[in-house]
This record gives structure tokens, sequence and C-alpha cells, in this order.
């Protein structure tokens, strides 16, 4: 939506003294009208609902307490109805007409009034001289009624009127609404939509929203043109006070509807929502650009709920989809589908139970009370992460967990991407509540060392909402990418480090949240929320380390939020009640805080809602603190705060950054402008465009050293050095000690496309980059050169990745320019916006790590060079592993302490690995001469070859405790290992573990743990001796329970002879393991 | 082992010519020295704990001042291990049978008549603990859930006195002498053990005369 915005153009103020795509189910009853519905009114008492059928010209009369909302006998008026009101206490039904259809111009258009008494069953009709847009009762007992023409007051006891001095209200005949279809009877005329009215909760205030003049031009019938200027109305019906404010706005203020909270201190009105200073809280950020269709679509101010309920379109060709939304900043719960779109007024019943709001087809009645109890389908999961490398081999399972919202049962089906290969689903229909588990195959995903993200379709036939998709985030990565995961759902669009505290501030658009993670523990501080206007984009901390600021592109203000509570606050003299910076007129897309001359100044990048003449769109405003507004100066110093009539690009998306000391704010413009202001003078010294694009990263380091993309600036800005930019688009750039640091990411150039104004998503080819700039005069060439490339474990966000798919009225402003880099106080990590969340990394990411070396393969039993398939072998040599790790659970991981051996396509399972050996089991088809490689971060060894036997005996060793290293051969009377303490005895029974003897059947995949049932037993069982004397072998095969040990058991004859040293032997086939046992008879 | 059999039937042949029998019941307290067992530092102590004993004999007072006896006795001995502060325990017990010669210095027939004696015969050791292979000390040695008899030699020196026609009451210290054992008691492979293990024994007993 480029260039969308709203402004006010006055405040005037007067006191006047009288007295889509398939459908499922769907959320409430449609109940159809013959005709064209222009307004309603709700007698509750009668239990009737009054529809003004504008088409049809008469009131339709619809029983609310009928199941199925029949219409009963309509009530007949001389004109089209274009509006009705009930008086309070339902005694009078005030219908307004319009009469323009006979009229050849504008000027012979007329309408009137018709008042029912209901409780007497009488009509009076009373001619006007101009059509009426509006009327509407508050608590008192008089109606407004605006006119074309005139702004009056109706009794509708009497059918008096009383014309109110227009004169009063600026000179002007008020509203002066445009009809542009003045004799089309298919579509309304434009000034019967283009007046909308609200009435506030406790009845106190009436809000009316209409057209005024000059017209809009470009518009169809029906249809208002891609901008316009519209008057809001607010009488106090208390006072009889009218206050008027005129809005311009891009694209026109629709749908034309406007939904009061209790008090009107709240309300929205078209796509913006207010409050009662007139500050643009929060817009609805995904409308119709080219034309706004002011009758199609509308909302509800549950006041009761602290929501609002809006159907609001993005296009014309969008189905009914009313939007669940927090009623501070349009945040987005729930999308529920309509059974037809909301068309106009929209009236709660005064238990707030029922919504019954104009359609496009008749009348909506949506019990929005029992939303909560209607089927809604969601997974509790966001996010679902996925990790593996290069080395691993084996699925890899999560689950998500279905449920229904509504807390009863409803059917889901579960869809990917087609063509989607690599994931399968336990189940992809089913009904709730259900756990789905959800496996991957790393191996189709091994070719991007990165994360790969696949969105997981949640549908259901019986569920009313539209259920969030789930993200499938699948890392695979070599084990020379650095760094470590935390996944944080949604779209990431900044991140600041605090810079005295523990803290890192992470701004989450779609949900409009600042959110703060501790550095120590990298887990979320929870509570309490940090809500932003809508839309935020890009975060600021004050000098005094004392507030977070947060920039929005769908509200005009910048929030303030003390750090220390992480609570909503501004400094004195701030309302304590509205803790943030207003910037009317303006969205502040990009904030920074400078000192200039001692005082801390708000620097704002703006999207310009109103850019005056001459001007195609000013770029800042500016504000000096302490204060509430924040306003564009007319000049930055030498230079005009305005882009030129020239400008070749859209207006939009400059950023700014302060540098570290406050003296220095940076701009930086995607048509390659910069810009510096300098604190000391408080002006702005430096414009200049050196080249013609700029995006991606951006910071002001210090007082002198700048960076916008790959270009490294002075205190000119001029580029002193361009960065390199091989390893892909620049992502996000800091201090890290004394050299600064930069993230870059390459895109995956098969995905990512734009069509029309969707976009969909672009993928990061491969890992990011992390490395650190030079800034050490003394190192020669290498200054202000980057060095110390490191791959991380996934890429930093760039702007083409954060480009999604739009969903609905979840705001997404994606800045060409990122911050995705940031160090936090003390320097302790490095932490980095990525594809999951969150990556972090060490501040020695790019510590040297030795390259693995390989020296020999043995067997772990005897140390002997006689290894087996499916045997347990040490790898010896140097650089296996960056630190020792022992597997924790079994299967045994193909991965372990960062380090990882395979044999062809093969991963080995491993016990443990150390810097100098690694116990691994080696593949069931490992056969003859096999070549061995161990990856770590430091890189890849050259293959080691050796040689596999068929069969190799071996007694292994206890592997820990006291009895570690001793041969494991065990007494079953005790339980205990064989040795001098532990003798054998006679008619003793003895379980002896060995490793490679060979083939089982059924055979058990290595690093599996071996079942108990069935048995996996040797197809050969070996021979054993005890001092010559044969045993009886009971068993042979697999140890159950264990993974790749064997077990053979055998019992001792009474016979046998007693020895200080016998020779226990086990044979298989021809080779043969062997130890000396003491032998004791008796 | 043949040679300790025709000891002990030649004994018994002597005392089946003898014309006053006497046999007896008794028990008493064993105190056995531990021996040091080298070659390990530092130097390990094993050998039989103390115990109490039980025992009968049956004898002939052949000559004025001579007799001819044979007793049986169980000593309650588990077996002892220890080194540096650690000690290690093992049940156990033997069975002693042996054969005695006994030189009065009273004539037959006086109220009291001291005597000393010496002989010979077999001890049987059983170790009956529980083994394990995290046996502390098992570098010094391995205490062994077996059996095995030593040969036994044995010195003592007691007094009888006559209580009332036919009954008499005997006291005397016994020292039971016998080489180590090897199976029971089985020395590390780096470690030695050397010497005869002393089995001292005090007793008293009630016998009868006929």
């Amino acid at each position: 939506m480029p260039f969308a915005g709203l402004r006010i153009i006055c405040a005037v103020s007067a006191v006047l003294s009288l007295g889509v795509a398939s459908r499922a189910a769907t959320f409430g009853t449609a109940v159809p009208v013959r005709g064209t519905v222009s307004d309603i009114a709700l007698d509750e008492s009668r239990s009737r609902l009054y529809i003004a059928n504008f088409g049809a010209g008469r009131i339709e009369v619809m029983n609310t307490a009928d199941p199925k909302f029949g219409l009963l006998t309509p009530m007949t008026v001389s004109n089209p109805p274009s509006v009705v009101a009930l008086s309070p206490g339902n005694h009078y039904l005030v219908v307004g007409e319009y009469d323009a259809f006979n009229a050849s111009t504008t000027a012979t258009e007329t309408g009137g009034v018709a008042i029912f008494n209901l409780d007497q069953g009488t009509r009076q009709e009373l001619v006007l001289p101009y059509p009426v847009l509006s009327v509407a009762f508050g608590a008192g007992n008089q109606a407004l009624v605006v006119t074309k023409g005139a702004f009056l007051l109706l009794d509708p006891a009497t059918g008096r009127m009383q014309t109110l001095g227009v004169t009063s209200l600026g000179g002007a005949p008020l509203p002066v609404p445009v009809a542009v279809c003045t004799a089309n009877v298919f579509s309304f005329p434009g000034n019967v939509v283009e007046a909308a009215t609200g009435i506030s909760g406790d009845q106190q205030t009436i809000l009316i929203l209409a057209e005024v003049g000059p017209p809009p031009t470009g518009g169809t019938c029906g249809v208002a043109a891609q901008s316009d200027v519209a008057v809001l109305l607010r009488y106090q019906v208390g006072s009889s006070s009218v206050e008027q404010f005129t809005w311009s706005s891009t694209p026109p203020l629709g749908p034309r509807a406007v939904s009061v909270n209790k008090d009107a201190s709240r309300f929205v009105g078209g796509w913006v929502l207010m409050d009662s200073d007139s500050v643009s809280r929060a817009e609805f950020p995904n409308l119709m650009t080219s034309a706004m269709d002011l009758r199609k679509g509308g909302h509800a101010f549950d006041y009761s709920r602290n929501l609002i309920y809006a159907d609001i379109m993005a296009s014309l060709t969008d189905a009914p989809v009313m939007h669940v939304m927090d009623a501070d900043n349009l945040t987005v719960r729930q999308r529920i589908q309509l059974p037809q779109m909301m068309s106009g007024r929209s009236l709660f019943s005064s238990d707030m139970t029922t919504v019954y709001s104009s359609s496009d087809g008749g009348v909506l009645v949506l019990p929005v009370a029992s939303l909560t109890t209607a089927h809604q389908l969601a997974a509790l999961q966001e996010d679902v992460v996925f990790q593996s490398d290069i080395c691993t081999r084996s699925v890899i399972s999560q689950s998500i967990n279905l449920v229904d919202l509504g807390g009863g049962n409803t059917d889901f089906t579960l869809s990917l991407p087609s063509g989607t290969s690599g994931i399968r689903l336990s189940q992809t229909t089913g009904t709730t509540p259900a756990t789905v588990r959800i496996d991957v195959d790393p191996m189709v995903f091994q070719s991007n060392a990165g994360t790969t993200t696949v969105m997981l379709t949640l549908t259901s036939s019986n569920a009313v909402n539209i259920p969030f998709p789930v993200r499938l985030l699948i890392n695979t990565r070599d084990l020379s990418q650095r760094g470590q995961i935390v996944n944080v759902p949604g779209k990431l669009v900044d991140i600041l480090a605090d810079p005295v505290r523990n803290q890192v501030y992470v701004l989450r658009q779609d949900k409009n949240l600042v959110l703060v993670f501790d550095t120590t523990t990298w887990k979320q501080i929870a509570a309490p929320l940090m809500r932003t206007g809508n839309t935020p984009t890009s975060m600021a901390i004050t000098q005094d380390h004392r507030y977070l600021l947060v920039g929005n592109d769908h509200s005009q203000l910048i929030n303030f939020f003390d750090l220390a509570t992480l609570q909503p606050s501004a400094p004195s003299p701030f309302y304590p009640s509205s803790p943030f910076i207003r910037t009317d007129g303006a969205y502040p897309d990009s904030v920074a805080v400078g000192q200039g001359l001692g005082k801390p100044v708000v620097w704002a990048a703006i999207r310009d809602a109103a850019p005056p003449s001459g001007c195609t769109g000013r770029i800042f405003f500016r504000a000096t603190l302490p204060t509430y507004f924040a306003s564009a100066p007319t000049s930055l110093g030498v230079y005009e705060n305005c882009y030129p009539s020239t400008y070749a690009g859209t207006p939009r998306f400059p950023i700014v950054s302060a540098s570290p000391s406050g003296l220095s704010v940076m701009l930086a413009m995607p048509d390659g402008s910069v810009g510096l202001w300098d604190g000391t003078v408080d002006e702005w010294v430096v414009s200049r465009q050196d080249v013609t694009t700029l995006s991606g990263a951006y910071g002001a380091l210090s007082d002198n050293i700048f960076i916008t993309d790959n270009r490294l600036l002075d205190q000119s800005l001029f580029a002193q050095a361009q960065l390199e930019t091989t390893t892909g688009s620049s992502s996000g750039v800091g201090l890290g000690g004394s050299d600064g640091l930069r993230t870059t990411t390459k895109l995956d150039s098969t995905t990512g496309s734009t069509t029309g104004s969707t976009t969909t998503s672009s993928t990061a080819s491969g890992p990011g980059i992390i490395e650190r700039i030079d800034f050490n005069p003394n190192d020669g060439p290498y200054y202000l050169q980057t060095y110390g490339g490191t791959s991380t474990i996934e890429a930093p966000q760039i702007s083409a990745t954060l480009q999604t798919t739009q969903v609905g009225q979840i705001g997404q402003t994606i800045s060409a320019f990122t911050r995705t880099l940031a160090v936090p106080a003390h320097q302790s990590s490095v932490v980095l916006l990525s594809q999951s969340g969150l990556t972090i990394l060490p501040p020695d990411f790019d510590a040297a790590t030795k390259v693995p070396v390989v020296t020999s393969v043995t067997n772990v039993g005897n140390g002997s060079t006689n290894v087996t398939a499916d045997g347990q072998v040490l790898i010896s040599g140097t650089g296996l592993a960056p630190d020792s790790a022992v597997a924790g659970v079994e299967p045994l991981p193909s991965t372990l302490g960062d380090a990882c051996v395979t044999m062809g396509s093969e991963a080995l399972p491993l016990f443990w690995v150390s810097p100098t050996q690694i116990q691994a089991v080696l593949p069931a088809d490992a056969s003859a001469t096999e070549n061995l490689i161990v990856h770590t971060p430091g890189g890849v060894s050259s293959p080691f070859t050796f040689q596999v036997q068929t069969v190799a005996p071996a007694i292994l060793p206890v592997d820990s405790g006291p009895q570690a290293g001793l041969s494991r051969v065990v007494r079953q009377k005790n339980g205990e290992v064989v040795d001098f303490t532990n003798p054998i005895h006679a008619k003793d029974a003895i379980s002896i573990y060995l490793t490679g003897l060979g083939l089982t059947v059924p055979a058990v995949v290595p690093g599996d743990v071996t079942p108990a049932a069935p048995p996996s037993l040797l197809v050969t069982p070996p021979v054993v001796t005890l001092g010559g004397t044969s045993l009886n072998v009971t068993f042979a095969g697999l140890s159950p329970g264990e993974v790749s040990v064997y077990r053979v058991d055998v019992s001792v004859p009474f016979n046998i002879h007693g020895a200080s040293q016998a020779p226990l032997v086990v044979t298989e086939g021809t080779a043969s393991a062997s130890i000396q046992v003491r032998v004791v008879n008796p | 082992m043949l040679k300790r059999l025709a000891l002990t039937c030649w004994l018994l042949a002597g005392a089946a010519y003898a014309q006053n029998w006497y046999v007896g019941a008794g028990g008493g307290y064993g105190y056995a020295p531990k021996l040091t067992i080298s070659g390990v530092t530092p130097d390990g102590k094993v050998g039989l704990e103390n115990g109490g004993v039980l025992g009968a004999y049956f004898g002939e007072d052949t000559y004025k001042y001579w007799s001819g006896e044979v007793h049986y006795v169980h000593r309650w001995d588990n077996l002892s291990l220890s080194s540096g502060g650690t000690t290690v325990n093992f049940a156990g017990h033997s069975d002693i049978l042996h054969a005695d010669f006994l030189r009065h210095f009273a004539p037959r027939g006086s109220k009291v008549r001291p005597f000393v004696a010496a002989g010979g015969g077999v001890r049987f050791l059983a170790g009956t603990g529980t083994e394990s292979s995290f046996q502390p000390l098992g570098n010094y040695a391995a205490l062994t859930a077996t059996r095995e008899s030593l040969p036994l030699l044995d010195a003592a020196v007691g007094v009888r006195v006559k209580y009332s026609s036919g009954v008499e009451l005997r006291f005397e210290v016994r020292d039971y002498m016998s080489p180590c054992p090897s199976k029971v008691i089985a020395v590390a492979p780096n470690a030695s053990l050397g010497g005869w293990f002393n089995d001292i024994v005090a007793s008293g007993s009630i016998g009868y005369t006929f």
C-alpha cells in the first residue's frame, strides 16, 4: 500500500446552545434481504431489527427472537430509506430518506424523514429539501439529522426540526457530500455510503463520518477515488456541542463505518483506530490501494472484551473474513469466516452478546459471545524446529498439537506445499484434539546448509476460523557452521541490545510486540508484554538508557517504554496515559535518538501521509525531548526536509541510526542518498548521493565510522572502503571489541516472487556469514577490510527473506535496510536475527580449531586393527572433536560434541568423542577396504583407509565405574565382573560381552538399542572354553537393551579345574578372543 | 593327605589300648595374630579374626603320666584383610580335627593334674562371605568363598582338676599352627604372604572319666 496515509487538515469546534477459496464453516447467520441494505436499527424491547432497504424503498422488519431471523411485514416509506434510528426507549423509529432518482442534477435532490411511533403504530412524513445522510439518537430525545445541506435536530414526538447554525461550523455548508452516481439505481449514491454514524456505548457521543469536497476524482459509482477528504463530526449529546475534524486520506476512509467504544475515547472510523485526541493509534494495514469501495466492509467495537471485529478488504476479490483484533493496536487474534461480508453499520445487543451487521447481501447476525465456544482449529505451536547436520541420517520427529479453541472436537486437514518431499505426517486428517507427528528426513534437506522453511497449512470443514499455518524450520548444517538457534516465532524485524542490562529487545511485527530476552539464559522475559503501535518497524534507545522507542508504519506515533519496568512509560511531562510521541500525518518508520546541544533529539524517518505542496514527501519528523508532539522541520540545516519533485523512487523506508555517543545520526535511503546529523551543532551537515541504490545492513558504529549496505563511510559519508560482496547481501553490522562485525546472506535465486501486491517469501541459500571488519589503521592493507569469515548455523534475515505472503490485516512493512546483529552488554555473545528467530554466537566465533586427522581405527575390545561391521571401534587422531562429549540417550547420535564420522554416505553412531579419540560403531554393511572421514568445526579429515574383517571377536572392556577397563565377563550370580576377587566358580553362569562376532538374525540397525524380543541371535554361535574345558553356550547374540554389544552366556561345569590363571576363550569362526581368569573349585 | 590320615589312625589305635577312658566338651575363645602381606605398599595384614570355639575330645590315660586324645574343634574365624585404614571382612569358619599326646605332671588319679600336650591334625578352612569384584584391597589378596584343608600342629598347656567321682574340669591354652591358605585367602600376584598362622585358643571343658 504505497504512500497510504491519514492526516488531520484542521480541527474546528463549535458549541451550539439548544437544548474465495472454497469455504467451509462460517460464523453467524446471514439473513438475505431482497434489495439493498443501507442501515439498521435494533429494537430489543420488541425483538425487532429495522432494516433500511434502500433498493426496495421500505423498512424490513426482522424478528430477532426467531431462531431463523424471519422477516415480518415491512414498513413502507415514501422515498428510499438511507438511514434509520431508534429513539431512546424505542418509542420512535426515524427513517431518513433520499430521493434523488427523479432529480436531473444534485441541486434538485430532495429528501425527507419518516417518523414511526412504534407505540401507537402511526407514521409521520416530513419533506426536506436535501437528502438525508444520517440520523442518530444519543441519550437525548432529539435525533441528530444530517442532510446534504443542513444539520438538524429533530424532535420525533412533535416532528419539529431545528436547524443547527451551520455557519458556525466554519461557514461551509456541512456536510458537502458528492454524489457521483446520481441516477444509478444499481449502485449506492456515493453520498449515502460516504456518510456513516457511530454512537458511543454510553449514548453520550455521536460520531459522523462523511465525505466533503472537493470531490474525489477517478472513482466510480460506489467506489471512491484513491484519496478523498472526509469530515468527522463529534456531537456531544449532553452539551449539544459539535466538534469537526477534517481528514485527508489515501486511500479514502473506508469502509464507511464508525464503531465507537463505550465512552468515545476510542473509535474506528473507516480504516483508522483513533482516540479522543484524534491520534491515529493504529490503522488496518492492508487496504485496497487502487480504489476503496466504501460500501464494502465494516467493523464493530466490542468494548466489553476490548476487541474489534472487522471485515476489511485488501482486494475486491477478498472472501468475507472477520478479524478479531485487539482494541489498542489492531493486532489480529483470529480470522473468522463469515457467510457474507460486513457492509456498513454494525450494532451490538445491549448485553454485548450479538452483533447485527448490515452485509452485502442483507444482514449478518453474529453471536460473538459464543465465538469462544465455536469450533476453531489451531495448532499450539507456531514453529516446529528440526535440527540436523551433515551426519544426521535418521529421521527427526517432532509433534504438533491440534486443538479446537472452542473446546470441542473439530475435523482438520493438514497439507504441505505441493512438491514437498522429505516430510511425512503421521496423519493428514483427523479430529481434534490430536497430536500429529512430523517426520523429517534430513538427507532431503542437506543440500541446503542452513534452514529450510516449509509452511504446514491447517484447514477444517467445521471450524469457523482460518487457522494460522505452522512454520516447519528444518536446519541442516555443516559442523563448521557456528552458533545456536533460539526459536522465536513471528516476523522479527529489528533487534537492539540494551547497553547496560543483560537484555536484548526484538521487534515482532506481526504481533505488534517488543520481545525481551535475557542474554544470560536466552529465555524470553515473560511479562509484561510491550505492546507497540500497529506494524512496528524500528527501535531506538535513549542515551540515558532509560527508554526504548518504537516506530510504527501503521500508527502515527512513537511508543515509549521504560526499560527498568518494561512498561509503557515516557519522561515527564508526557501524558501518563499516552506514553508516546504523536507524529500526526506521518508514520515513523525508523527512529533514532541523538544528543543535540545536550538535549535528546528524536529523529524519525517517516512515511509521509500529508506531503506539503511541492514536496513529494517529507523525510523527517523531529522531537526534542521531553515533548508530546513530533513535527516536520521545515529544513534540515541547509537541506530541504523533502524528497525532490524529481525523486524517482518511492519515498519511503529511509532509515536513521544514532552513533553510540548520540552525537551523530546517519540517514540512508534506498535511492543511495545518505545524510549526517551533527549533534554538536544540531544540524544536518552532510547530504550526498554517490550511488543509486542502498539496502541491507546499516549502522553508525562511531561518530566517524558508518556503514550502509557494503559501504564503509567516514564522517563526511565518503566511502572509505567497499566491503566484500561475494558472501551475499549485507544483513547486519555492529561492534565487537575493537573490530566491526558484519553478517551477510545469500539468496536462493530459485525462490521468491512478487505477483501484484502479494510477495511470496525468498529463502536464503545456505548459511549466512559473520565476519569482522578491521578498524586498526596499523594493519596496513587489512585496514577496513573484512576477515575471520565464519559460517553461521542459519542465515541472518535480509529484506527479501522477511517478505512473506500477507495474511489479512496482519501488518507487514519490510524495509530495504535491516538491523539483524546485536552485541549484548558485556560483549558476552553476538546475537543475530535469523530465519528461526535468534542465532547466538560466542564472541570468539572465529576462533581457530584444528583440522581433524585420523591416525588409526582399532577394535575397542582389544586395541587391534581387526574390526568388523557393526563392531565398536576406537578412532584415534588429533582434532577429532572440539571437546569431549558422551552420548546421553540411545539410539546413539551421529553427531556428538560438534563432531561426526562418515563412511561413504553413512554416518557412524557415536558413543563418545574427545579431541583425540572417538568410540563409534561401524556400519552393518562395512566390508573389505573402507574410508572413514571425521567432520568437525575445524574442517574435514582426509579419508582414513582401513580393512574390515568378517569377524574379529574381542571381549569389551567395562567402560565406566571402578571396574572400567576390566574385561566385561560377568558372573550372573552376583552380576559383577569376573576378576581376582570375584573368580569363576564351578557351576557358575557367566556372561561374556564382546564385539565383532558378525551377523545376527534379525539384524539390528547399528546405533539402535537391541530389542529384547525377538532376540537377535548370532548366525553362527561361538565356541567357548575355560582352561581347555568346553563350556555350554546358552545364549549368543546382541545384548538386549544395549547398542552393538554381543553377549555370550555360558555355564561352567562342576568339575572345572581351579586355577589362578585360566584362559577363557571365545572362538568365532577362525578368530578368537581370550582373557585369563581365576577359577575356583569348589 | 595320605600321611595325615595315617597319623590320625595311629593315634586312635593307641587310645584303644587304654584302660581309663575319658570324654569331654567345652568352649573357649581364639586369638589369631595377623600375618603381613608384603610386596605392596603399604604392607597389609591378613588372617583370622578372633572368635569363639566349641569342641569335644576323647582320650585315655594310658599311662601314669601319659595320655593320648583326639579333638574336634569348631572355630568361628571370619577372615580379615586390612591396610592403610581399610579393612575387609569376610565370613568364614574352621573345623579342626587333631590328636595329641599329653604329659601330666601328677600321676593318674591325682585331684589336680597339670599337663602339656602336643600333636597334629588338619584344619578345614572355609570362606563363606560374599565375593565381589569391588572387594577393596584386591591388590593384596582376594578373600574367596571356597574351602581348603590345611595341615595343623598344635601345642598346649593346661590342667585337669577332678571335681567328683568321674567328673573333671579342664582348662588349657592351645596354639594351632598351620600354613597360610592359598585358596580362601588368595594372595594377589604382586603380593606375597609367608609363614604360619598361629591360632591361640584358651578353653575350658568338662569331662567324664569311665
